[in-house]
């Protein structure tokens, strides 16, 4: 279990390192002074208020005092008060949460579910026509930004088509999958090709293992040997490149959801910035950290069940 | 494709490869695809570079030109056809290319700078130092390094960037994975026998860094910096698409692609040609890091 100790210490250094930076950037960026005079200008409260909004924001406290107690309350859910909206952040936060992360798993899994058959034909196939249009579509994808796909999806699906909404409802659920489709593929075509191609380099190798051989001489079919035997120790370099483009995924949230202007982490950020809602800044990021640590976690205890050998590392 | 992962993947690949390029194996073929690639990428940058000096590609201008024909398709005067403005596409395309080369080349640049030094300090001289900047670097390679990049200019400017914040936190992107890289390349030469006897002629660890070392790692460096550039291009495409890049009356290819899009139904040339140009810049780029990156592997094959 040293394994994941270790792990797990290193995860909280990165929370932690990622939550100290834009903690501290949002103060130095404009100065204190500048930060409390916009939080009065907004509540349109006198000076006499000033002292109070000094008090809260702990302002006579060095930064690191100043985050660890920003980080204590952060833990219980507290981070608080947007000035912009009038309202605890923590409530501005729990839906568009929700729906950014169905969005996150929505497109992981309609990638995996088209990267591994491709990627287990281009590799049964290898070095042949099919591979070769495989690949070469794979490449092709990678070089799409997400943007151009949603658009152009959206051009296809929405416009012309007309069978899935290109702009999303501004309540949306997250089990409305007629609306999260377009949005979800446009991040999940470029994350097929990425996969899809680890799929094929380890599954190549895979299939030149004896107990390969060994399952064809027993007669076994050819899906059963690819799908039950070959695919699972090949998907180990897959499985951590789903976890780590967990990250990226987020990043590209925040443009896939200006785009279907839907309301999530994304779009709640991209407004803070532009009204200097700094509380909001800082906790978007602190939950997009946390959430992303955490996927990381569960992603390599999950590495140690497929492979064995990592849990006694 | 605005990726850091398959970019660690890309630098895991490398280290173990840890290309080797003093003995050449016999000059291959580099593959017609490749030479698509480089002639397509030196024409996107001759015509940006020159962009100034040639007489069909319009300056930007900060307002529209009401005599001109607003939002037609390509014709014969303007190749990629008008904008809503009157400006002619296929400048504004030309002119887009240099803002986001610009970009690129400064955040890779700095990526070489920040994260080549960084690499080959820890890959030298190994432990607590090696220990202390990998732990960094895996730090920024795992975090979405575009949500911070996002939060940064949101911070630094709040809606109004000027070029070096953007390029500064678009940096953010490049350092790490070039760090990584430059470590895993510097790491397998510097046990090498070359090194030793230089060491054994009395050369300090300075000269022995930046003359035996340094030429070897950047032939890796160099092919995976093109990956990084692309990565880059992309990236900004998704500012200027979140009104966060560079504001000034020069576009940049995302803010075409963006402004375009409103427009996509009647007159889609305008997000067409710009997303055209990008796809293949991109893909470009990609193709040619690949081609070497497998070669600095197939020549350790070789070996």
């Amino acid at each position: 279990m040293k394994f994941v100790a270790v792990r797990a210490v290193q995860l909280v250094v990165v929370l932690v390192t990622a939550t100290f930076f834009v903690f501290s950037l949002t103060f130095l960026a404009d100065g204190d002074d500048a930060v409390v005079d916009s939080i009065l200008q907004i509540e349109a409260g006198s000076e006499t208020r000033r002292a109070e909004v000094e008090e809260g924001l702990n302002i006579d406290d060095p930064l690191p005092v100043r985050y660890v107690k920003w980080a204590g309350d952060a833990v219980t859910g507290d981070f608080g008060r947007s000035y912009v909206l009038g309202r605890d952040v923590s409530d501005l936060l729990v839906e568009p949460l929700k729906r950014t992360l169905a969005l996150v798993v929505y497109a992981q899994i309609i990638a995996i579910l088209l990267a591994v058959p491709a990627g287990i034909i281009a590799a049964y196939r290898a070095n042949t026509w099919i591979d070769r249009g495989v690949s070469t579509g794979a490449i092709g994808l990678l070089a799409v930004p997400n943007y151009v796909m949603a658009i152009f999806l959206v051009f296809l699906f929405a416009s012309t088509w007309k069978v899935f909404p290109g702009i999303v409802d501004s309540d949306l659920q997250i089990f409305d999958f007629k609306s999260y489709f377009l949005p979800s593929l446009s991040l999940a075509l470029g994350q097929v090709a990425v996969y899809m191609r680890l799929l094929r380099t380890d599954m190549i190798a895979t299939l030149q293992e004896d107990f390969i051989g060994m399952a064809k001489a027993k007669g076994l079919t050819t899906r059963s040997i690819l799908f039950r035997h070959a695919l699972r120790p090949s998907s180990l370099s897959l499985v951590t490149s789903v976890g780590l483009s967990t990250g990226a995924l987020i990043g590209g949230t925040v443009i896939i959801e200006q785009i279907f202007a839907m309301p999530g982490m994304g779009t709640l950020v991209v407004r803070a910035i532009f009204q200097d809602d700094i509380f909001v800044i800082q906790a978007v990021v602190a939950v997009i950290a946390f959430a992303f640590v955490l996927i990381n976690f569960l992603v390599d205890l999950f590495y140690a069940v497929l492979d064995p050998r990592i849990r006694s590392v | 494709m605005s990726d850091p992962t398959q970019l660690t993947e890309i630098a895991d690949s490398d280290a173990e490869s840890g290309a080797d390029d003093n003995e050449r194996s016999a000059p291959k073929k580099w593959g017609i695809g490749f030479w698509i690639a480089v002639a397509w990428l030196t024409l996107v940058v001759a015509l940006s570079a020159l962009a100034p000096y040639l007489p069909f590609v319009d300056s930007p201008s900060e307002f529209p030109d009401l005599a001109a024909p607003s939002l037609e398709g390509p014709t014969a005067d303007h190749w990629f056809g008008v904008n809503q403005n009157g400006d002619d596409l296929f400048s504004q395309v030309v002119n887009g290319a240099r803002t986001s080369l610009i970009i690129g080349l400064s955040v890779m640049t700095l990526g070489f700078l920040i994260g080549g030094s960084l690499g080959l300090i820890a890959g030298f001289f190994r432990g607590k130092v090696d220990r202390v900047i990998s732990a960094v670097v895996d730090i920024l390679l795992a975090f979405p390094a575009l949500v911070l990049a996002l939060a940064l200019i949101g911070i630094l400017s709040g809606g109004d960037a000027t070029l070096p914040v953007v390029i500064l936190a678009l940096s953010l992107l490049s350092v790490a994975p070039l760090a990584r890289i430059t470590r895993a390349a510097t790491l397998s030469f510097a046990e090498r026998e070359f090194v030793t006897a230089a060491r054994t002629l009395g050369a300090k660890n300075g000269r022995i860094i930046l003359r035996e070392i340094l030429p070897n790692v950047i032939p890796p460096m160099a092919a995976f910096a093109l990956t990084v550039i692309a990565l880059v291009i992309v990236a900004e495409g998704a500012l200027a698409f979140l009104g966060l890049s560079v504001s000034s009356p020069a576009p940049t290819w995302g803010k075409l692609i963006s402004e375009g899009r409103a427009e996509i139904e009647d007159h889609g040339h305008w997000a067409l040609f710009p997303s055209g140009v990008m796809f293949l810049t991109i893909l470009a780029l990609n193709y040619m890091g690949d081609v070497l990156q497998s070669r600095g592997t197939v020549r350790e094959g070789a070996l």
